[in-house]
């Protein structure tokens, strides 16, 4: 007897598409056995790749006859769909969405053509639990009781779509139609979904409310050259061509575990692998060596670094000669550049001449040194950097960041010394007043020394990759107005909000003033998609207050598959589909592809993706015809639009996307920038810039003419700092980490995650435990004047003193006393970067009785 | 999209002793110096053998001294380090059924029900398990978990729409009954098929490994060989299958501030409370 054809309980390996087991990992870890000391043989220096592929289990052995079962089966037909996982984590993992008679059953690892690229993780793997939730939304329902209280009764998506259409067109007539107000967050990375929701708000001509998370860090960077967008880098997976990583406000382990097993090889390769946080983060579990900071004080430890890099001549002369501003001769009356006389050329001091020549003429340019050039006073921008860090030594960093001068001194030269120097910073940085300053002193370390845009020698925060968002094809329609949450909240409260308007209304190359002005800006309603707003902002609790007030916001619309904060809120309530329920498709942020989503099970009851909740509303307002196609159509367009800018080209593009459900991209927009020219104004790196970027509005700066300073530099976090007053009443820096169980709220409630992970904790060191009675598994309260909330208390090692860490994503009826974790954030706002600094804030807790 | 035929036992939960490769012997490695606890490979045996809620065959322990790092639900057990800030170290240890090779549950299960195949995987007969629980008591690791009352799953077992019996994972693993006995069966389903364990194909560290221990070739054979593998407890003759690679003690890259060093061998320590050399 011969074994049956297919004895698959699962997909037989031979059916894959692409299946590229192990070539790639073997071939590069081979090489890397020289690194290899001592007994310590790892998997990798075999030439083994582990985990994450779908290689068979034998190669020669051939299997004997199952004919002793072969009479003894059942056949089951089961789908598997090409989907992908698309939330805040960037990820984008591929995976197979098993189907058996018409219900997901289980979802698995899909391979990418490189199977090093291949992912997916306990979240990815649970959404069986999340598509089946027997908390789904089911029906669109309106409001009955008081806004916030919970109840509604069900309508049909024609009344729900008819009271948004009808609440648009009075609001418009009422308020301009800027009044009406988008906000799509980041729960769903689906271009099709983001294409709905920006195609009705610029029709309609509303306000488009953006996010002000993960900005500040990247604006500061930004300035100073890192990329198009703060998603500059090289392809994640160069981290395993480094020598040396930094991982410095970076949990990836956690975060985004998808990522660490690139760190993993570079280990194995004998790379050093330093982390920066002030927790004992599982990633710091793994360091060479871990620098534990005091919380918000990165500007200063990166100060007293470029400090050590200065001093001791540690940097790349003839790089910075050539490839940043630091040369470039800047006037001390306006901080401007000095150029010749018609203004195109920049001034540098050459040496051999004695003489202000322009950059490209002279031969050995200053560094240092004090200039008159026709009277006006100049230096060198390498002078004013080396004159602002040289109040930066280690030992005065040190009363700031709490580390030793020895471990500055060290970290500076062994970021020389090693040839791939890789700094990979995350959001941890982000979060502070400060986080842009942080961005300034990071990108200029890299500038100084050249390790930018060179394979194993990256500044980056991972991925420069696909970026889809950026590219969905426009209908032609006019830019949606948008204002970030932080400066949406005044608009909802007063009408008017704060922005920072142009020098010249006719000539937006002068920039920005550099003093807000209050503009009007009524926001009457808002309607929410793959956001949980309510949840996850910085000033929830002003936020809610303002969404409570039924005089300040006439609707507030909520699409939604499942039922968060924000939802609780809503006077509309849409029920939308799950992602594994509609056609997309998602841009990798950390990998080359995009994927396709497929649309594999049928929504659960009325569920309706956004395409078709925003088309009906689109069609009640006469913009019916940009919702025409179909959603596989769109995201057919889409691919064809991404693929015309950012490659590969050729007819069969759509062909191969639909065969293999990914593309891979052949122009990421800022991979391995061997040019060495960067896209700042001057093609130059700037640790030295003409100007200071902002936030907002988007594409913005503030000339230095105006008095604003372009330099790294030292700024205190606004409230978690020592030298505040406040601290006396609430000695505890608060900061909210992202965990392993979930990304921001989205799987607030799978039962799986929760099994471990019950419900909300706080870490606590134990010296700050003590002190206040506290007790491993007490429930504790956390307050401040902001607010307060319930968590568990885990008396942790990790956890610094004077710190407390609840990690996020809970909403509000998983908490004891119907709180969040946002409630106690800070209530200040940052002109420049609009960015939430979430872990800026003071709190105290104390155990609660009972 | 694509369609598969599917084919598997007409009564999943009986005998099944038949192997189709005979000769292997299987075996798990798994990296504890790669793996950063993140529970996928939990989860992912969780989705695929549709296990109940509460119930586990997959767990991640951190290691501690003490062997209340067992407990997967304690609030203090979980990702705990050792040590007192800033001297810490952190490790993880993802167990399973070791499939042990002289496999004391086996020996005293009164009814069979519990059975060493040919190549080496330990197999549960729900037909014949009578629930008496003697072979978690046997078992030194504390892998088997009991079905105490009647699994519960989320999704539900019935269809939502039509009441149909559904769940989750592979056809194979259909709900069990109350009062059996269960653990990993290294996805014996998908191994006499050519496929890895669910757990190996999912690792996001790429920690994993699987394959057959008496092919001097395979993955597996080449790490026990030269990766410095340990066994848990193998003073106590069961010789498992599943072997761990510690976790590597980092320098402190020339710091003045040294950071304490990870455990050499935590294996040994977690299970039995002191260090067995």
């Amino acid at each position: 007897m011969t074994a049956p054809e297919t004895s698959s309980f699962d997909r037989a390996p031979g059916s894959q598409t692409t299946f590229l087991g192990k070539s790639i990992s073997r071939r590069v870890f081979l090489e890397g056995t020289a690194a290899v000391g001592g007994g310590a043989v790892v998997a990798s220096h075999l030439g083994l790749a582990g985990g994450l592929s779908k290689k068979p289990v034998v190669k020669a052995l051939t299997a004997a006859s199952t004919s002793s079962t072969a009479g003894n089966v059942v056949r089951v037909k089961e789908q598997v769909f090409n989907d992908v996982c698309s939330n805040n984590c960037w990820q984008a993992c591929f995976v197979e969405a098993h189907v058996r008679d018409g219900r997901l059953t289980k979802t698995a690892m899909h391979p990418l053509p490189e199977a090093r690229y291949n992912r997916i993780c306990l979240r990815g793997l649970s959404h069986a639990q999340w598509v089946y939730s027997p908390a789904r939304l089911k029906f669109p329902m309106k409001r009955v009781g008081p806004r916030g209280s919970g109840k509604w009764k069900r309508i049909s998506w024609d009344e729900a779509t008819t009271t948004i259409a009808d609440s648009m067109r009075s609001i418009r007539d009422r308020y301009g139609s800027k009044a009406f107000a988008f906000m799509s967050g980041s729960g769903n990375y689906g271009s099709v979904a983001g294409y709905a929701a920006s195609t009705l708000g610029s029709a309609f001509g509303g306000t488009s409310i953006g996010l002000a998370v993960d900005e500040a860090f990247t604006l500061g960077g930004f300035q100073v050259g890192l990329g198009t967008s703060w998603l500059g880098g090289n392809e994640s997976l160069d981290m395993s061509n480094a020598d040396l990583l930094i991982m410095w406000g970076n949990n990836l382990t956690e975060a985004q575990v998808q990522e660490w097993h690139f760190v993993a090889d570079a280990l194995d390769r004998g790379a050093s692998l330093v982390v920066v946080d002030p927790n004992f983060s599982i990633t710091a579990s793994k360091a060479t060596k871990w620098i534990p900071l005091r919380p918000g004080s990165d500007p200063a430890f990166g100060l007293s670094l470029i400090n050590v890099l200065m001093t001791e001549k540690l940097y790349d002369e003839a790089f910075v000669i050539s490839h940043t501003t630091l040369p470039f001769l800047v006037r001390e009356d306006d901080g401007m550049f000095l150029r010749t006389g018609a203004g195109t050329n920049i001034m540098v001091w050459d040496r051999t001449s004695g003489s202000a020549l322009p950059a490209a003429q002279a031969t050995v340019p200053a560094l240092t040194g004090t200039f008159n050039v026709n009277g006006v006073t100049v230096r060198p921008a390498f002078q004013l950097l080396a004159d602002r860090v040289a109040d930066w030594s280690p030992e005065r960093a040190q009363e700031y960041t709490g580390v030793s001068p020895e471990d500055v001194r060290w970290l500076a030269r062994t970021y020389v010394a090693t040839k791939k120097s890789f700094i990979f910073p995350s959001m941890g940085v982000d979060r502070w007043w400060n986080g842009d300053m942080t961005g300034r002193a990071v990108t200029t370390m890299a500038a100084l020394t050249h390790n930018f845009g060179r394979s194993g020698a990256e500044l980056g925060i991972g991925g420069g990759a696909a970026l889809l968002l950026l590219v969905q094809p426009t209908n032609a329609l006019p830019a949606v107005a948008s204002l970030p949450i932080m400066a949406a909240y005044d608009a909802i409260d007063t009408g008017k909000t704060k922005i920072l308007v142009p020098v010249d209304e006719k000539d937006p190359a002068k920039g920005l003033r550099k003093d807000p002005v209050e503009v009007p800006w009524p926001i009457k309603a808002i309607w929410f998609n793959m956001s949980n707003a309510a949840s996850n902002n910085q000033q929830t609790k002003r936020f809610r207050k303002l969404l409570k007030d039924e005089s300040k916001l006439e609707l507030i619309v909520v699409s939604e598959s499942m039922p968060t904060d924000t939802v609780r809120m809503a006077d509309i309530v849409l029920p939308v589909t799950h992602w594994f329920e509609n056609d997309d498709l998602v841009g990798g942020l950390s990998h080359p592809y995009v994927v396709r989503t497929e649309r594999a099970i049928k929504p659960p009851y009325e569920a309706k993706s956004d395409y078709h909740a925003y088309g009906m509303v689109a069609k009640k307002l006469g913009y019916g015809k940009y919702f025409a196609r179909t959603e596989r159509q769109v995201a057919d367009d889409i691919m064809v639009a991404t693929a015309a800018s950012l490659g590969p080209t050729g007819p069969d593009i759509l062909a191969t996307y639909r065969k293999n459900g990914v593309v891979r991209l052949t122009k990421p927009i800022y991979v391995g920038n061997t040019s060495d020219v960067f896209e700042t104004p001057t093609g130059r790196l700037e640790p030295y810039s003409e100007r200071v970027v902002v936030n907002y509005p988007s594409g913005g700066f503030i000339p230095v003419s105006s008095g604003v300073d372009p330099l790294p530099q030292w700024q205190p976090p606004i409230e978690a700092w020592p030298t505040n007053p406040l601290h006396k009443k609430y000695p505890l820096v608060y900061m909210q980490e992202h965990s392993r169980w979930r990304i921001h709220t989205t799987w607030f409630d799978v039962p799986w995650l929760r099994e471990v992970n019950p419900e909300p904790y706080v870490d606590i060191a134990a010296v700050d435990a003590r002190a206040r009675g506290i007790r491993q598994g007490d429930y504790v309260e956390i307050f401040n004047d902001q607010g307060k909330t319930i968590a568990v208390a885990r008396v942790s090692g990790k956890m610094r003193p004077g710190m407390l860490s609840l990690p996020k994503g809970w909403q509000r009826f998983q908490t004891r006393d119907d709180t969040g974790y946002s409630d106690l954030t800070n209530n200040w706002v940052n002109q420049l970067t609009m960015n939430g600094s979430y872990f800026d804030n003071l709190v105290e807790v104390r155990k609660v009785e009972g | 999209m694509e369609t598969t035929d599917l084919t598997y036992p007409a009564n999943p939960y009986g005998r099944h002793e038949e192997t189709p490769y005979p000769k292997a012997r299987w075996g798990m490695v798994i990296d504890q110096d790669r793996c950063i606890g993140c529970w996928s490979c939990s989860v992912a045996c969780k989705s695929n053998n549709n296990e109940p809620l509460g119930l586990w065959w997959n767990r991640i322990l951190t290691v501690h001294e003490d062997p209340t790092g067992m407990d997967v639900t304690a609030t203090g057990g979980i990702d705990e380090p050792v040590g007192e800030y800033p001297n810490l170290s952190l490790a993880y240890m993802p167990v399973n059924c070791f499939h042990c090779d002289n496999p004391p549950c086996t020996e005293v299960c009164p009814t069979a029900a519990t059975y060493k195949r040919e190549d080496g995987i330990v197999m549960m007969d729900w037909e014949r398990c009578i629930g008496c629980r003697y072979c978690m008591i046997a078992c030194p690791y504390n892998m088997r978990v009991f079905n105490w009352s009647v699994p519960e799953q989320v999704p539900a077992n019935e269809s939502i729409d039509t009441g149909d019996v559904y769940h989750v994972g592979s056809p194979a693993k259909p709900p069990r009954p109350k009062g059996v006995v269960e653990k990993c069966d290294f996805c014996y389903q998908r191994v006499d098929n050519g496929m890895q364990p669910f757990c190996i194909e999912v690792c996001p560290a790429r920690a994993r490994f699987f394959g057959d221990l008496n092919d001097p070739e395979s993955e597996v054979s080449l790490l026990v060989r030269h990766a410095a593998v340990s066994q848990v407890r193998p003073d106590l003759g069961t010789d498992p299958k599943v072997y761990y690679i510690p976790p590597k003690t980092r320098g402190n890259g020339g710091s003045q501030t040294p950071i304490a060093p990870l455990f050499v061998n935590p294996t040994r320590r977690y299970l039995s409370g002191t260090v067995v050399d």
